[in-house]
């Protein structure tokens, strides 16, 4: 998944990053509502953390603007601030979950995977694509119930597609759930993944739209 | 004891004593009553009997006796007098039917009242002699009668008091319990509350010598709410900010846990340490802010004369691993000789943490390479560094528990200024907070809040 984490602590932050992108996930984190506010316009994220104590204006502004402009993506509340009330009031102001510090990384995680489930409108924990079973929480993909060994970069290019098996994605929006900011990827690597998911997986898993991108094969195709 | 059994209690001690004191002055006024009315019975029965004596022809003999039957004599005593007459030979005549004039003494020489002792008992006796001297008039009357009318009359007194003693127990039961109904109305509300009911009571229906209790009482509710209020919110603002310290060492920790490489390891290890320092900083700043809050409590500082140099060691000696870390250079500098630095009567521990704090300030946010200095004048006490001065957003926020102005890379509780406040506070003074002359840098003046003691006014 591609996360967005907006936390202004410096060790906290970068624990959080390091921590989800250990879990395979992509993350951008930024220290104010403002860099995030300008990344979430660019890129695409399946699921976004936010602090509400940032420095300036407050996360609960930020998150009220963003519902505000018909912002869709799923978005964590993760704060210091444990009063019902203040529940009450991030969950209202439109977030899909609200976490109070501490937690764990794993869980934070865990939270996070099933708002992105719910926000793709699926309810089971495994993603399952005609003979293909992708359980996200283990990142174990299973192609006609053998396990298929995946390296991070694939399972992430695979999950992306299995979040949206309708739709055909292209190079760049599957560039931006590989990659995080922090470096620009060879122009080709792209290919070298979707070469790998077919070769290790079946030729048919992913279609290519010539002039559009790619997308998942018809589940009646991968069987 | 309680009050209502006290007050009975006084009440009847009291009661019979001042009793006792009426019947001694109702039985002496008794007592001259009965002695008036007797005493001139007997003067009027010797006139008679003189007045019948010299109507007799001389040498006649006398009456003897008196009619035996008296009739009816209702309550009258008319044996309490004894009668005796003797004539100028001496010789007694006898008229006295109960005849105790009989035990009566001749005394020639007397006229007019005496005391006198016949065998056992004590007598009054009343003389009178003719004017020739032919007879001698003597009435008499023993003394224990007139004792029994009094005794009786006394009597007659004491009696209804004390058959109507139990009533009057009960009435003054009955008033004291009235009398104390405010009392026990004020400590029923004060057992049916709960605990942490705090509300102040209300004065309004009680008595004018409850009010000062009801006022203190008051008084004292409001103090323990005040400090309450301030536990609860220390306490909800620590366990506040220990959330996000706590989330960086569990986030930092899951990193390690999962880190593959040596070198990733070590990286993860080091910012697990450093969210440890942090926390570290911050229980202990939240220990001293309670131990502050304690203290601002109880009144109950130490204070004696202050000694600077001490204090001033024990807190550079505190903040120097950071300022070497950052390369600055702490500085201190005396008044002249002869002035005595900043006299103040105070808790040195106190001032060596709001010294501790202010210096680690400004070794934390001064630029690396420059100087931090602790300066004292006779008045004050001066901390400054050159770092950027503050904005009034920054200034007008500084005292406020857990703010950190935005930007910072150094770790911090946000409790270092509240404390030096806390501290100052508790010893009446102020902290403000300027730039340097020049308009660069920070300075922090801890000062008296009002001039009371005047530059130098105490030199040692």
């Amino acid at each position: 998944m591609r996360l967005l984490v907006i936390e202004d602590d410096p060790l906290l932050g970068d624990a959080l990053a390091a921590g989800l992108r250990q879990l395979g996930h992509v993350v951008d984190w930024f220290t104010d509502g403002g860099g995030a506010h300008a990344a979430l316009a660019s890129a695409s994220y399946d699921a976004v953390t936010l602090d509400l104590g940032l420095p300036g204006t407050d996360g609960m502004t930020w998150l009220q603007r963003w519902r505000q402009e018909g912002r869709t993506e799923p978005i964590l509340i993760l704060t210091a601030r444990d009063a019902v009330e203040q529940r009450i009031a991030g969950l209202d102001a439109g977030a899909d979950d609200y976490l109070v510090k501490p937690i764990s990384i794993d869980e934070l995680a865990a939270r996070l995977r099933a708002i992105g489930r719910r926000s793709a409108g699926r309810a089971q924990a495994v993603w399952r694509h005609g003979a293909l079973a992708y359980d996200p929480a283990t990142r174990e993909v299973l192609w006609q119930g053998t396990k298929v060994d995946l390296t991070p970069r694939e399972c992430a290019l695979l999950e992306a597609f299995l979040n949206q098996p309708q739709r055909v994605l292209s190079k760049a929006t599957l560039q931006e759930k590989l990659y995080d900011w922090s470096g620009e990827p060879e122009s080709n690597a792209l290919e070298v993944h979707i070469h790998n998911l077919r070769r290790k997986i079946q030729p048919g898993i992913v279609r290519t739209v010539r002039g559009v991108g790619y997308a998942l094969g018809a589940a009646e195709a991968v069987r | 004891m309680s009050l209502q059994r006290r007050l009975l209690l006084y009440l009847l001690i009291c009661a019979p004593l001042v009793w006792t004191l009426g019947m001694l002055v109702s039985a002496s006024r008794a007592r001259h009553e009965v002695n008036e009315l007797y005493d001139s019975e007997m003067i009027r029965l010797a006139r008679q009997v003189q007045a019948m004596l010299s109507s007799l022809p001389p040498g006649s003999a006398p009456v003897r006796g008196m009619p035996v039957s008296q009739g009816d004599v209702g309550a009258a005593h008319v044996d309490d007098f004894a009668i005796a007459v003797w004539d100028a030979t001496g010789k007694m005549l006898v008229i006295d039917p109960g005849q105790d004039g009989t035990q009566l003494t001749r005394r020639a020489e007397a006229n007019g009242f005496v005391d006198d002792q016949i065998g056992s008992d004590r007598w009054r006796v009343y003389y009178l002699s003719s004017a020739g001297g032919e007879w001698l008039v003597a009435t008499g009357q023993k003394s224990y009668e007139r004792d029994e009318v009094v005794y009786s009359l006394t009597l007659s007194q004491l009696l209804p008091w004390l058959v109507l003693l139990p009533l009057l127990l009960l009435a003054m039961t009955w008033a004291v319990r009235r009398a104390l109904a405010p009392v026990r109305e004020l400590s029923h509300e004060l057992r049916e509350r709960a605990a942490e009911d705090l509300r102040p009571l209300s004065d309004a229906v009680a008595p004018h010598e409850l009010k000062p209790l009801v006022g203190a009482m008051n008084g004292l509710f409001n103090r323990i709410e005040a400090t309450l209020a301030r536990e609860r919110r220390f306490t909800a603002d620590a366990a506040h900010e220990l959330r996000t310290p706590l989330a960086v060492l569990r986030a930092q920790w899951d990193v390690v846990r999962r880190s593959s490489d040596s070198a990733s390891r070590a990286v993860a290890e080091r910012k697990l340490s450093a969210g440890m320092d942090r926390m570290d900083r911050l229980v202990t700043q939240l220990l001293a802010l309670a131990g502050v809050e304690t203290r601002l409590g109880a009144q109950r500082t130490s204070r004696s004369e202050v000694s600077w140099q001490g204090i001033v060691e024990h807190a550079v000696s505190d903040c120097l691993p950071t300022a070497e870390r950052r390369h600055i250079e702490i500085e201190c500098s005396w008044p002249p000789s002869r002035t005595h630095p900043f006299p103040l009567l105070g808790d040195a521990h106190l001032l060596t943490v709001l010294l501790r704090n202010l210096l680690d300030n400004a070794v934390r946010y001064a630029p690396s390479g420059s100087v931090a200095r602790l300066i004292f004048e006779a008045d004050s006490v001066t901390v400054e560094n050159d770092g950027e001065p503050l904005v009034a957003e920054q200034s007008a926020r500084l005292g406020e528990r857990f703010y950190r102005p935005e930007g910072q890379n150094e770790s911090g509780s946000g409790l270092g200024i509240s404390i030096v406040q806390r501290i100052a506070a508790l010893h009446g003074l102020t902290v403000s907070f300027s730039a340097k002359d020049d308009g660069r840098g920070v300075r922090v003046v801890v000062g008296y809040a009002t001039p009371t003691r005047s530059a130098g006014a105490t030199s040692s």
